[in-house]
């Protein structure tokens, strides 16, 4: 087996560039195919474990967050593209009537959108290390939020009160179901608040407690955002 | 020399041991365990319990089919509610037939490969010491024990189990009395589970790669089970929104299905089907992954075509989400848009065909070791083959207008995502046992098992093609009432026998998991000299999976039988130096 010495591939640069452990060039067999198939990227991105202390493991565990954020973000939006479809394909049939919705709703949007107006203070401020200031904003974030909810069952009262039932008509019925699963993902969210209250009187960088609230953020505006659209589309 | 050489590549690496402390309690260690093998041995043991539940329901409705109207005395003292008179309750039937597909396709299927399988190799194939989040992945696997309670709770409740089927059409399962409702809890609270568990697969794999391992380093495995559980994430929020109308539909007096009161039951067909086709590539997917594994190890090959096969993993998940309309060409569907979905669905044979083509040239001409997980991988291409020719003609809408409902889409799925699924499931227990439990599994009685269970299922599910061509209905109790059916009795007869000669062979495996987890032989560390990360670590893995520093990776995992390989060595493994590469084999390095 005829054996040569050569430049050291792409694979450990790379690997010394990233802090492996350096190496001298070594010997190595003709005619290998250690890379195959051919122009891999020698190095993942991998931190280095599922935890331990190293910076990596905070990076990788702060980037599986954000995108962990996000991908509740689109399993939701997929479950209410769902209800869209089935509530458009409803909508277009005949006999279809739509209810005046409860005026409350316009009160509980505002209060929402208010919502979302501390929670960006709260990330804001914790991104600048004002850690008091960002619990403030988060409480009052939680109140806000604990005043929609109330709102929306005040809502539905209203409307129970005045004889529409889900089994009433379809829109109606739509109403409940949308605005209830709705509640349910807001409730989700205080949950979210009151990890972050309770994440921001833990040790940590003000990255970390940054990295933290926007994706509590992220999360809180979703909701936000998602009621407008239902909202708009139980007006329509 | 190679171990040696390879800690002190490693050097470098951050030391991880006694950053995390083992749980010693034994609630902790192995019950609310958030260690990713520890449940992904839950997933997979509550998984195969409960696929002899779903067996057994199977085994019950081949009675009926096989003898339609003959009493069964015996079967009477043990099941008297089901078999009244000596007879199974025709409302029985139809329960086994719902809670038989809905506990294989979710409950044992989807569960053992997306949880158990995944749980698993994925943090041990990419070097990482668990999930990106260990208590959301406990959370997962209990979920599914709560989503188990609600579905077996139907049995015991006022009406029994649903009869509408694991597809749960309205207006029947509208109509349905109280154990539809808890069904359709159940399959809620699975699909919570199963996103739980996926945003921690699709997380980890993206994010806790250790160093060299890149994407186009990863383990097929990996690939399929990071496809899967974007497939799922996309598809289960579908079957979601739709089990929440129906509940709605059922306890709220809403209309959103129900024709009764202006519903379009046409519209949870779209639902459902949104979700249930990418549902079949969400569970032999993993099984494809499997079998890539299995057979390139056991072959001491190559895989050929590496990027065709990641490219056709992600052809197949892309192409499952625009073909849902192929299950309802029956249902009014117009022309045009059948003429788009089959163009869609035999578009998927593209894919698929690369797959089968580069598992053929894999081993072709190799040196295949036949293992009991070899001989299951081969197995898995053959029942694959025959499913998926059968696939081309119900992807026909001329076609499948004359076998919809027939048996002949029973003989097609069950070889497709039951049979060729479970051989997935099979060649990877097969292989992976040792390095699960520290232990061999005994050959002998794996290959007896293996043989059986081929037999019985060609003997089950091929004869119910003919079936179909006889026009023999599926979801039929008494089949023999209809006189242009007469001569499907001999039919009816063998794939009874056969079935039951598919469940005995299972008794045999059970044994033999159960046995050589406790007695059998000590593993090696690579007792089939594999080259992916999981053969490095002990067998079993320690809690944190790797002794002190993660292993660094060096190339693919399928170097195997290269050609400027010194005499005797077969097999490079991933984690190896290159200053090993020279001497492994000749002190056991490779084989490590």
């Amino acid at each position: 087996m005829p054996t040569t010495t050569r430049k050291p591939p792409r694979t450990r640069h790379r690997l010394r560039r990233q802090g492996a452990a350096a190496r001298p060039p070594v010997p190595v067999i003709a005619g290998r195919r250690v890379d195959t198939p051919g122009r891999i990227p020698p190095n993942g991105r991998g931190g280095g474990g599922g935890w331990g202390g190293g910076p990596g493991d905070d990076e990788a565990r702060a980037r599986a967050a954000t995108m962990a954020t996000w991908m509740v973000v689109a399993a939701v939006t997929l479950m209410f593209m769902g209800f869209t479809s089935t509530y458009v394909a409803r909508s277009a049939e005949p006999g279809w009537a739509r209810q005046d919705l409860p005026p409350l709703l316009w009160w509980n949007t505002a209060v929402l959108l208010a919502s979302s107006v501390t929670m960006e203070l709260a990330r804001r401020r914790a991104r600048k290390g004002l850690v008091a200031g960002a619990r403030r904003a988060l409480g009052v974030t939680t109140l806000l939020g604990l005043a929609f909810v109330a709102g929306q069952v005040a809502a539905w009262a209203q409307w129970l009160a005045a004889g529409v039932v889900a089994s009433g008509s379809t829109h109606a019925a739509f109403f409940y179901l949308l605005s209830g699963v709705h509640a349910a993902h807001v409730a989700g969210g205080l949950g979210a608040l009151l990890y972050g209250m309770w994440r921001l009187g833990r040790p940590g960088t003000p990255a970390q407690m940054a990295a933290s609230m926007t994706n509590i953020a992220t999360y809180w505006h979703f909701v936000d955002v998602l009621w407008l659209y239902l909202f708009a589309l139980l007006l329509w | 020399m190679a171990h040696g050489g390879t800690q002190a590549a490693l050097a470098g690496h951050a030391t991880h041991a006694g950053h995390h402390h083992e749980p010693q309690s034994f609630w902790r260690r192995y019950i609310f365990s958030t260690d990713h093998k520890i449940i992904a041995i839950q997933y997979l043991l509550t998984s195969l319990v409960m696929a002899a539940v779903g067996g057994f329901l199977a085994m019950l409705m081949r009675v009926q089919l096989g003898w339609p109207g003959r009493q069964w005395p015996l079967l009477e003292a043990l099941m008297p509610n089901a078999f009244k008179g000596g007879r199974m309750d025709p409302d029985f039937y139809y329960g086994a037939v719902t809670m038989h597909g809905t506990i294989m396709v979710f409950f044992f299927l989807t569960t053992a490969l997306s949880g158990g399988f995944a749980n698993f190799l994925i943090p041990l194939q990419i070097g990482a010491r668990d999930m990106a989040f260990p208590v959301l992945n406990m959370i997962s696997y209990w979920l599914f024990p709560v989503a188990i309670v609600f579905a077996l709770a139907s049995f015991f409740v006022q009406g029994g189990a649903p009869g509408s089927g694991w597809t749960a059409y309205p207006p029947l399962s509208d109509r349905e009395p109280l154990g539809q409702t808890l069904w359709l809890i159940s399959v809620f609270i699975l699909m919570l589970a199963f996103l739980a568990g996926g945003i921690n697969y699709i997380t980890t794999t993206l994010n806790l790669r250790t160093k060299g391992m890149s994407m186009s380093r990863l383990p097929l495995t990996v690939w399929t089970l990071f496809v899967t559980a974007l497939v799922g994430l996309f598809a289960f929020p579908a079957l979601m929104a739709a089990a929440l109308m129906l509940i709605f539909d059922r306890v709220g007096g809403t209309h959103f299905f129900d024709p009764a009161g202006g519903g379009d039951p046409i519209l949870w067909q779209h639902l459902f089907w949104f979700f249930g086709h990418p549902e079949v590539y969400i569970v032999i997917l993993p099984a494809m992954g499997i079998v890539s594994e299995v057979l390139a190890t056991h072959a001491r090959k190559p895989v050929f075509g590496y990027r065709y096969m990641v490219g056709s993993t992600l052809a197949i998940a892309g192409l499952s989400f625009i073909v849902w309309g192929h299950h309802m060409f029956a249902s009014g569907m117009s022309p045009t848009l059948g003429s788009m979905f089959m163009a869609t669905t035999l578009a998927i044979a593209i894919p698929s065909a690369v797959k089968t083509f580069n598992w053929l040239a894999t081993i072709y001409r190799s040196k295949m070791r036949f293992t009991t997980a070899a001989l299951y991988a081969v197995g898995f291409v053959s029942l694959f083959i025959t499913g998926g020719l059968t696939g081309i003609i119900l992807g026909n809408p001329s076609t499948d207008l004359y076998f919809h409902d027939t048996y002949f889409v029973v003989g097609h799925f069950h070889f497709i995502m039951g049979a060729a699924a479970l051989f997935g499931v099979f060649a990877g227990l097969y292989h992976w046992f040792p390095k699960m439990f520290g232990r061999m599994m005994n050959e002998r009685l794996g290959k007896i098992h293996f043989w059986l269970t081929f037999l019985g299922i060609y003997g089950t599910f091929f004869p119910m093609h003919f079936l179909g061509t006889a026009g023999m209905p599926r979801r039929i109790y008494s089949w023999e009432a209809y006189q242009f059916l007469g001569d499907v009795a001999t039919l009816n007869h063998i794939i009874s026998i056969s079935a039951f000669v598919l469940g005995a062979a299972q008794l045999i495996f059970a044994f033999n998991l159960f046995y050589s987890m406790f007695r059998g032989p000590k593993a090696e560390r690579n007792p089939w000299q594999a080259n992916t990360l999981e053969w490095w670590a002990p067998s079993p893995p320690p809690h944190g999976n790797w002794d002190e520093a993660e292993p660094v990776v060096y190339r693919w995992p399928y170097e195997y039988s290269p050609k400027y390989a010194p005499e005797g060595v077969d097999h490079i493994p991933q984690w190896l130096p290159e200053p090993a590469v020279a001497t492994a084999g000749r002190d056991g390095a490779g084989a490590r």
